[in-house]
């Protein structure tokens, strides 16, 4: 009964935050800062949103620019991340070899790459793709690296005492193990996916939200500007609750040892 | 009569060091079990104990010396499930349920009905209805038997037992004494029971080896004069405490030797 109540409690504390924060948002749009190319009421932004969803329908574009682009690199981050990622972990080789070039990249800002990468790709998909990609590959690479690194030497033993092949301990005992690593690595692309997704198509794009943040900035069309960043914001909850149910099917076994 | 079920011939465990010459661990242990024995090792912390039963199951190599499982040389063997590890924490796969658990050691060796196996090892231990529980999902006693029947379940010819019960409290242990009992009665395996309870390796065993401290050898070894099956009551026999105190003294005098409890 009591948890039923703690989890009422505390649903009931996020909404009140949520409604706490849009009132002050129109309290202050509307009497303190009263000036429409600055700020606009919450009220104003879901009207706009209401426009640009049922009567002209222009969302749609750009949601849908945005999201192929989303999904091509954070896919091939996935693809190509996870299995890296492994191999670094398992061989030292491929660890030396990699490890120079995963510091640099991580630690260069992602911003620096966009315009050599769109001298590379052209104007076109590609090389938002690719901008995309590098922003998701490294916490997912990093994760999966390192989730395989931190197994507990026990349970290799335990895999040696039962005499398990090396392929069944790659199965049965290191994936399973680094799963929850390799999925809070691919949680935290999402996040950094976007942003690569707003960055790209800052640069020389004629569609996508970032081009819609992006232009609607650049012409003091505010109610628009939170459109789409709000757009941004719901596309990010959707991929975090994506995976948070992949997360609870893949690894069914952390589901009584997790937060919500 | 049938020959020893596991043979140690001058086994011998060394750790190599860097410019120094290597540390040894255990020394000249000769020690055979015959078939169905319940043989305990106790000694002081660090005697290298823990280390003899993973170089028995191969989980370090040995330096020098043989091993010999009915008669044929472990490495030979390497490739069977001819032995059965209970290890002393929670090794149990967090993300298998307690049958999958127990089917580890089952899974790719061509066992008929696999599952039917498993069941009945968690039978066994007393966990029927606890198939689909998760580790976490299991008190540390229920943990350790399902531990137990995964070590069984591939039909071991020896049983490794590793400090199975130090982690529960002493309610729990004495329990699971009892149950590791009544279990060996049932199956008759040759077990191997390290331990640094004394009391507990009195109550299991046929033979009590003793230990010296680093490097480990040993140092004697007793008959358990008690019948089976054994009771908790026989804690109070007056043979039982004459062993506990025998062994007690030897204990204490190796922990003298090596420095004494400071050192521990």
């Amino acid at each position: 009964m009591s948890e039923r109540t703690d989890k009422t409690i505390s649903n009931l504390l996020k909404l009140g935050s949520i409604i706490a924060g849009l009132v002050l948002w129109h309290v202050l749009a509307v009497y303190v800062v009263n000036d429409p190319t600055f700020l606009v009421s919450p009220l104003v932004v879901v009207h706009t949103a209401y426009d640009m969803l049922f009567v002209t329908g222009e969302l749609y574009p750009h949601l849908f620019a945005s999201g192929w682009i989303f999904f091509y690199g954070f896919a091939l981050a996935i693809l190509a991340g996870v299995p890296l990622g492994f191999l670094m972990a398992l061989s030292p080789a491929v660890r030396d070899y990699v490890n120079p070039w995963m510091t640099t990249l991580y630690s260069t800002p992602r911003i620096a790459f966009a315009p050599i990468l769109l001298l590379w790709f052209g104007i076109g998909g590609g090389a938002k793709v690719a901008i995309v990609f590098l922003g998701c590959l490294f916490p997912i690479l990093i994760n999966s690296f390192y989730g395989m690194r931190v197994v507990n030497r026990d349970y290799v033993e335990l895999a040696r005492s039962f005499r398990l092949k090396p392929w069944a301990l790659f199965v049965k005992i290191l994936l399973p193990a680094a799963m929850p690593f390799v999925l809070a690595g691919i949680r935290l692309s999402i996040g950094r996916g976007l942003t690569s997704v707003a960055i790209a198509e800052w640069f020389g794009a004629t569609e996508g939200l970032g081009y819609l943040v992006f232009f609607a900035g650049q012409t003091l069309n505010i109610p628009t500007l939170f459109v789409g960043v709000a757009a941004f914001a719901v596309l990010g909850i959707l991929g975090f609750e994506i995976i948070r149910r992949v997360e609870a099917f893949v690894t069914p076994w952390r589901k009584g040892s997790q937060g919500g | 009569m049938a020959g020893p079920v596991l043979e140690l011939r001058n086994l011998n465990k060394e750790i190599a060091r860097k410019d120094r010459e290597p540390f040894t661990i255990f020394k000249n242990i000769n020690l055979s079990l015959r078939d169905g024995e319940f043989v305990s090792v106790v000694g002081p912390s660090g005697c290298g104990k823990t280390t003899m039963l993973r170089v028995i199951n191969g989980l370090m190599p040995r330096t020098s010396g043989e091993i010999f499982i009915d008669g044929k040389s472990a490495s030979e063997l390497d490739h069977e499930l001819v032995m059965g590890f209970v290890f002393q924490g929670a090794s149990l796969l967090p993300w298998r349920t307690s049958l999958k658990n127990v089917l580890l050691g089952l899974e790719g060796r061509g066992a008929n009905a696999p599952e039917n196996i498993a069941r009945k090892y968690l039978d066994l231990v007393g966990l029927s209805g606890f198939e689909n529980h998760y580790p976490h999902e299991l008190s540390g006693g229920m943990q350790q038997r399902v531990n137990l029947a995964r070590a069984l379940a591939v039909n071991p010819r020896i049983l490794l037992m590793d400090e199975p019960f130090a982690a529960l409290d002493a309610q729990t242990r004495n329990f699971m004494q009892l149950e590791l009992l009544r279990i060996w009665r049932e199956t008759k395996k040759t077990v191997i029971f390290v331990t640094h309870m004394i009391a507990e390796a009195i109550l299991l065993s046929d033979r009590v080896i003793v230990f010296s401290h680093r490097p480990g050898t040993i140092r004697s070894e007793f008959q358990v004069p008690l019948e089976r099956p054994r009771t908790m009551e026989m804690r109070a026999d007056p043979r039982f405490l004459e062993l506990e105190n025998i062994l007690w003294k030897q204990i204490e005098a190796e922990v003298n030797a090596s420095g004494g409890f400071a050192q521990m």
